[in-house]
């Protein structure tokens, strides 16, 4: 049976391969962009399976609208892929406030408006699948990344205690944490405005083009999301690129020994 | 050498173990809370060695101007504890945008204002110990505590990348993690959202399994907090509690399991 999809920040990068993967095999997608000029080609090539909506997610009364129009149109939701989002780079010290509210607005309250929207649906429903589209860096990280860590590691413990409260009701729930992809992403990301010059050699390297030179193309984020969305029983946590899966299980490792080496003082603290 | 600390949230709980360890030897501490009769205590037995400020962390000019009068008071600053915090009850589904917001102000961004204005005067002194005092709930998250989770996951990510940010200029970074601890952090301190009768089995499961627990006193804080502080190399992780050192190495393993099952589906991402 077709699904009915509801993806936010459609207009390019993984939220458009992730629209176009659904749209190709019969499925309807309900793509939200803020301009949706955006999705115009989506329209044409697809037309009635696809709902291009406006959504700014930042604004609460906007998403659920959209929801409420997305049901309305397919009569159901069966995939909610909170997608849009973007990183904020600069050492924790040189951050705006404002900045980094404007982080959490987009990155963590999006994803709280989406959820919030949908939520009733699906649990009226027995059934549904949230996607949150978190990142590597959601669950280690590195200087100068300080503030989109802060919201995507916001976003992964959110999700793992939302996994377990709508387990019941037949509702999934799946953090994808994609690695670096050649995605017009880190154009899109923000870089603070306020460097300091002793953080001169963590922005050098930071901006070093030989970093993000060797990224895969995203073209098979598409046939992956599919995958999961298909399973019976889909994965809590899964990484979209090769490199998080050596990456990940490094820092873990080194967060063990850590622990493990200390764990005379954590017993010591509650006076044994 | 004496060390001069700066607590925030020393009316109760951790905040006031840890300004009793600092005083009791000798050191001297800027304590601060929302209203200082709750440290009239501690200037009476400990004198001129205790600042008592005025502070709400949320109030970001109130941090700067309690940082700056307490450098003004002591001459340095070798121990920063970002304690004041708080917990929110409530499914994801449950919780108001309002609270939410209200608890990253506070477990968020009170410690970004706190640790924005404590990082010049560490950089120019070469030293310094910034201690995050996060939980086994910024680590693993459980149902009815997501947006307590968000709060606390962030400060992990973002105290991580901060930790290799200033590690460079002699500024140490730690994140204590407690487990449970008999204080009122669940009690009077705590925020409970609206209940939702969807919910209901799951509240009365979590409060059955609550009252089940015996939670240990904080009795070992005071001596777990100076180990911490006199260390030459202090862990960025460590856990307060021995419940933490079984739960945390099987949630890792149970993770690490996951990814790994689904690495076929990782690699299918960038195309493999």
């Amino acid at each position: 049976m077709s699904k009915v999809w509801f993806i936010t920040g459609s207009s390019r990068g993984f939220g458009r391969e992730f629209a176009l993967a659904a749209l190709e095999r019969g499925d309807k997608v309900a793509a939200t962009a803020r301009n949706t000029a955006t999705l115009s080609d989506l329209v044409e090539k697809y037309g009635d399976a696809v709902l291009p909506l406006r959504l700014d997610v930042t604004d609460r009364a906007g998403v659920f609208e959209a929801v409420a129009a997305a049901t309305e149109r397919f009569g159901r939701l069966d995939v909610v892929v909170n997608n849009a989002g973007y990183a904020l780079i600069g050492a924790v010290e040189d951050l705006g406030e404002q900045e980094l509210r404007d982080q959490m607005e987009t990155n963590v309250f999006g994803v709280l408006h989406v959820t919030q929207a949908v939520l009733p649906v699906l649990r009226a429903q027995g059934s549904g699948h949230i996607i949150q589209i978190s990142s590597a860096m959601g669950v280690a990280t590195f200087g100068g990344v300080g503030g989109y860590s802060a919201s995507k590691f916001a976003l992964e413990g959110m999700s793992e205690a939302l996994a377990q409260e709508v387990a019941a009701f037949g509702i999934k729930v799946t953090l994808i944490e994609p690695g670096a992809f050649a995605t017009d992403f880190s154009s899109s990301s923000v870089f603070t405005a306020h460097t300091h010059d002793a953080y001169g050699p963590l922005y050098a390297a930071l901006t070093d083009p030989g970093a993000s030179a060797q990224a895969p193309s995203p073209d098979g984020v598409g046939d992956a999301i599919l995958q999961l969305v298909d399973a019976d029983e889909p994965p809590l946590r899964v990484f979209f690129g090769e490199q998080p899966t050596q990456w990940i299980p490094t820092v873990y490792q080194q967060r063990l020994e850590t622990w493990a080496e200390w764990a005379h003082l954590s017993k010591a603290a509650e006076g044994k | 050498m004496s060390k001069v600390w700066f607590i925030t949230g020393s009316s109760k709980g951790f905040g006031r173990e840890f300004a009793f360890a600092a005083l009791e030897r000798g050191d001297r501490v800027a304590a601060t809370a929302r209203n200082t009769d709750t440290l009239s205590d501690l200037v009476e037995k400990y004198g001129d060695a205790v600042l008592p400020v005025e502070l709400d962390v949320t109030n970001r000019d109130q941090v700067f101007a309690a940082v700056a009068s307490t450098h003004e008071h002591f001459g340095r600053i070798d121990v920063v504890i970002n304690n004041a915090g708080y917990g929110l009850f409530g499914t994801v589904e449950e919780i108001t945008e309002q609270q939410l917001r209200d608890q990253l102000e506070t477990n968020l961004f009170g410690v970004f204002h706190v640790t924005q204005a404590v990082l010049p005067i560490l950089r120019e002194q070469q030293a310094g110990h910034i201690i995050q005092i996060s939980t086994i709930g910024g680590i693993v998250a459980f149902p009815t505590l997501g947006g307590y989770h968000t709060s606390k996951w962030a400060l992990e990510g973002m105290t991580d990348a901060l930790a290799q940010e200033v590690a460079g200029f002699g500024v140490k970074v730690t994140l204590v993690e407690p487990g449970g601890f008999a204080t009122d952090w669940s009690g009077a301190s705590a925020i409970v959202a609206d209940a939702h009768p969807a919910y209901a089995a799951l509240h009365s499961n979590m409060a059955a399994m609550r009252a089940q627990v015996v939670l240990p006193e904080p009795i070992g804080f005071k001596s777990a907090i100076l180990t911490v502080v006199d260390a030459e190399q202090p862990p960025l992780r460590v856990f307060f509690g021995e419940g933490p050192t079984q739960m945390a190495p099987h949630i890792y393993h149970q993770r690490l399991a996951e990814w790994a099952e689904w690495a076929h589906v990782s690699n299918a991402a960038e195309g493999k």
